[in-house]
């Protein structure tokens, strides 16, 4: 297949994303129940995947700017811009849903749980925005990736 | 060519052909987009900014509408 610079720049972080997604999913179903109300497991966790993302980040791009420096230094054109400015806009719907659903488990883990009879997973807020954090960066990779396949 | 039947016709292949067989890639690098944005119009499945579209008649020395033309018939 063709790629444009682009693309394959896309390609590597939506596949370092769900590398990232996974390790994160992977880690969290190993944790013991003492280790999920332990917030210093949790944020070492959350660490390891802030770190892992940029070095995966910086690498890849690094990479890339040795396959071809040209395209590397060139600036977005306008379809390529376009793309991204769509794609990113559903990536904020994503976001969006992203906050509200973590402020809503809040009130439900703070106030309303015992009432509703619900007991959820400690730090469950947290959980609940890192996932929607990682599919809204997969989603708009992803968009990207399909538009500029389409032309737009 | 037409796959999503955009309502904006080109001759560019045909230009480029009759310019010395000039490639996308010098066409893009002289017009400043990428050659998978040239491939793209050049297939009629994205239609170009009319900056671009000005810029790709001046490399021609063609006027717009000799480069581009408007299918008011076709669906977007």
């Amino acid at each position: 297949m063709n790629l444009s610079f682009r693309e394959k720049s896309l390609w590597l972080d939506l596949v370092a994303t769900l590398v990232i997604a996974f390790y994160y999913a992977f880690a969290l179903s190993g944790f013991s129940g003492d280790q999920i109300a332990d917030i210093h497991a949790v944020m070492d966790l959350l660490w390891d995947v802030v770190v892992f993302g940029i070095l995966v980040s910086i690498l890849s791009t690094i990479a890339l700017s040795y396959h071809d420096s040209k395209a590397a230094d060139a600036p977005l054109d306008e379809r390529e811009n376009l793309a991204e400015l769509k794609a990113t806009q559903y990536g904020y719907w994503v976001l969006l849903v992203g906050i509200t659903a973590p402020v809503l488990l809040y009130g439900l883990e703070s106030g309303g749980r015992n009432e509703m009879g619900l007991s959820l997973p400690p730090y469950a807020t947290l959980h609940a925005m890192v996932a929607f954090y990682i599919l809204a960066e997969i989603l708009v990779s992803a968009n990207q990736l399909w538009r500029l396949r389409q032309a737009l | 060519m037409k796959k999503q039947n955009l309502p904006i016709d080109n001759r560019i292949r045909e230009l480029r052909e009759k310019s010395d067989s000039m490639t996308q890639q010098e066409l893009a690098d002289l017009v400043g987009v990428t050659r998978h944005t040239i491939m793209a119009i050049e297939a009629a499945k994205y239609s170009p900014s009319l900056e671009v579209a000005f810029r790709i008649s001046a490399v021609f020395h063609q006027p717009l509408e000799q480069v581009f033309q408007f299918q008011p018939d076709s669906k977007n």
